[in-house]
């Protein structure tokens, strides 16, 4: 099996132990609703990003100084900036803004009231953007996402835990099956900041096959942002490409497995190396 | 396989409502209203069922000749609505033309007004009966598995789903069901166009409102399985929506909806492509969205204590437990090929109170597409409008603290008539 609900929903039911959020605060990460919005003047829209770009900084980022501006306007919504994504259609965007903080994604009444107060706040936010955001005026919502999008829940004990520090220090391991160069990015719990610790030690660092074997259950993998590792480990592995990456590493050592009859944790990850290489995936130097 | 499990017991209440869709949120906004402490489940983190999982649109029909044929709570949503800028009723024919984020909003903010607790991200899996009580319905979600208790249930599933757990009979499905359709949503349409605004604009009484020079070019291009086609506006400049996809299959049996969901998807990419490669109008279109959910026409029928016949519907019977109307045409959609069967009222018909329940238990209704008609009766039951008309019923019915077939038909029908529905 290869638990890839992203809450290690299958792992939890079997027994496998996990942390909920951070091993030492509790603090769960965010969930945020995205929207898109259209008819955006794109060129206006460039030009004021680069006139700010040096007021841009992790979690306060696009339109933070705006926010800031119209603090009464913005009221309690619990972001401090509006971050912007190009879609492949001129002129639609799509936001990464709204915010439920305190929610736990893996309480049903958690994410009931985080979507309800997650849509509310996808049309004050687009008030507040018509209103005060340059390229915004005439803008219209092109739609909001079926469902929030989560950043954290469960991170099971696997046969290996990734910490912060390898992160940090973009280590590398023998039986990584996965390298990456995205920036440790956990958002606070009661306020609108958060910690961004982007990978300087080197090029990347590596994840280890044993972070994607549960430990405990002879034929599970985890893949995904649940896999096993420390809460901002995890902060930096969450993100969409990464889970890919495991998805297709799990999904390879699997098969691998169940051709050998033996445990996932007892694949050769020489074996399994080679075979991703083979199949193109990138796993270092 | 056997599981036992344990369940957890989450709420008890007057009225749960299965199902957040047109039907279920407005039989909640009505039995709340009432006085009825009400719940609804709901299996998506939104409300609003067909509209707002699969874009369908407009919302038929709510008058007809000028006659307002569903009144009362679904009418004051219809023009709250458009009040938010969120909805344009097309008169005379009484079709509403929508756009879907703002249907959810509403639907939320009705929900938290009438203080109607919400359980979203909740799939009904299973039924607890006690001789000709439902006793609890249960559930799945990120929390495991949990149970509402409740005086009264009402199924608006759409598929009868508790209905059909508790054991009540169902209508014989005869050889096919009508076919599924996904809603695509195209953006960089030249809306300006006269035929594209024509086509938009869902009004004329007596006529299909499929778009006819389109539907002649597809039919030459020999282009497959299609319906109509029907544009509709989604009130956004450039933004079309289209109905033109269509596949056999049966929504209640979990492959065949999984392999339906699959070929809708490609078909609509394939019929986005043949609209932006031959007609003009749509020759800078992209697509911006398809339906997260397919659109189902027929699954179940329940076997109520009366199935609406087609003589009876057509007839226009007017029955003395006459709680809800309809006035769309009967629509048939033919499940191979691109043809339609569509017969026109002469003037609105009458939906019975004893179609709303069985006669198996005493304290479950169902509302919705799934109430118990024949199937060219259903045919024109199954539109929003009127499974908002049969949830409005439903809702106020469920709170006469008697088994549902002893309810008190005059104070039914007098209760619905001071809220505004029209009988």
């Amino acid at each position: 099996m290869i638990d890839c609900s992203g809450d290690a929903d299958v792992a939890y039911r079997a027994g496998v132990k996990c942390v909920l959020g951070n091993e030492e605060t509790g603090n769960i990460q965010p969930m945020s609703l995205f929207l898109r919005v259209g008819n955006v003047d794109t060129e206006a829209l460039t030009a004021h990003m680069a006139e700010h770009k040096d007021e841009i900084r992790p979690f306060f980022g696009p339109f933070s100084w705006t926010i800031k501006e119209h603090k009464d306007d913005w009221g309690d919504i619990p972001r401090a900036e509006i971050c912007v994504f190009k879609d492949i259609e001129e002129g639609i965007y799509h936001l990464n803004v709204t915010r439920i903080n305190n929610a736990d994604g893996t309480k049903t009444e958690d994410l009931t009231r985080g979507e309800i107060e997650c849509l509310q706040q996808a049309f004050k936010v687009h008030e507040f953007m018509k209103k005060h955001c340059v390229g915004f005026e005439n803008s219209v919502i092109v739609d909001i996402a079926d469902t929030m999008g989560i950043r954290e829940t469960r991170h099971i004990e696997g046969e290996y835990i990734l910490t912060g520090a390898e992160v940090a220090d973009c280590k590398l391991h023998d039986d990584d099956i996965a390298v990456m160069a995205t920036c440790m990015d956990t958002h606070n719990l009661e306020d609108e900041g958060g910690t961004f610790v982007p990978p300087t030690a080197g090029p990347y660092f590596g994840v280890p096959y044993p972070c994607l074997v549960a430990k405990g259950v002879d034929n599970l993998f985890v893949a995904g942002r649940s896999i096993s590792a420390e809460s901002m480990a995890a902060s930096a592995i969450r993100m969409m490409p990464s889970c890919m990456a495991f998805g297709e590493a799990a999904g390879t050592a699997a098969a691998m497995a169940i051709k050998e009859n033996i445990a996932p944790k007892n694949v050769n990850t020489d074996q399994l190396r080679e075979k991703l290489v083979n199949q193109g995936a990138y796993i270092g130097d | 396989m056997e599981i036992k499990k344990q369940v957890n017991v989450v709420g008890n209440y007057d009225v749960v409502v299965c199902g957040g869709g047109p039907a279920g949120f407005i039989a909640a906004i009505a039995a709340s209203r009432q006085g009825a402490k009400t719940a609804i489940i709901e299996e998506y983190g939104f409300l609003g069922g067909m509209a707002t999982s699969s874009f369908v649109t407009p919302i038929s029909v709510f008058t007809y000749k000028g006659e307002l044929v569903i009144g009362g709570i679904p009418w004051e949503f219809m023009h709250k609505l458009s009040d938010m800028g969120g909805a344009r009723i097309e008169e005379p024919l009484g079709n509403v033309a929508f756009e879907p984020e703002m249907y959810k909003l509403l639907c939320q903010r009705y929900m938290q007004e009438e203080n109607i607790d919400m359980y979203m991200h909740s799939y009904i899996s299973d039924v607890v009966v006690d001789g000709r009580c439902v006793t609890y319905v249960v559930f799945e979600n990120k929390n495991g598995t949990e149970a509402l208790s409740a005086k009264k249930f009402i199924d608006c599933t759409g598929d009868a789903d508790v209905a059909y757990m508790a054991g009540c009979d169902m209508q014989d499905p005869g050889d096919t069901l009508q076919p599924m359709s996904s809603y695509f949503i195209l953006g960089g349409c030249d809306t300006d166009s006269p035929m594209l605004k024509e086509a938009m604009c869902h009004n004329k009484t007596g006529e299909n409102c499929h778009c006819l020079p389109v539907r002649e070019k597809l039919l030459e291009l020999d282009i497959g399985e299609f319906g109509g086609p029907w544009f509709c506006t989604t009130l956004q400049p450039g933004v079309v929506t289209v109905n033109m996809t269509r596949t056999e299959g049966n929504a209640i049996d979990n492959r065949d909806f999984t392999k339906a969901e699959c070929k809708l998807r490609e078909e609509c990419f394939r019929m986005a492509k043949i609209l932006k490669d031959n007609v003009d109008e749509f020759k800078d279109s992209y697509v911006l969205n398809i339906a997260t959910h397919g659109g189902i026409r027929e699954t179940r029928r329940i076997v109520g204590a009366h199935t609406i016949t087609a003589e009876e519907y057509v007839g226009r019977y007017e029955y003395e437990d006459s709680v809800s109307r309809g006035a769309h045409p009967i629509d048939i959609h033919v499940a191979h090929g691109a043809n339609q069967n569509i017969t026109f009222l002469e003037s609105p018909a009458y939906v019975p109170y004893r179609a709303l329940y069985s006669s198996k238990f005493d304290n479950l209704l169902v509302a919705g597409r799934c109430i118990s008609a024949d199937k060219q009766a259903f045919a024109s039951l199954r539109v929003q409008a009127s499974c908002m008309g049969t949830g409005q019923a439903a809702g106020v019915a469920a709170t006469q603290d008697v088994p549902v077939q002893n309810v008190d038909i005059n104070k039914l029908r007098e209760d619905l008539k001071e809220i505004g529905a029209n009988l």
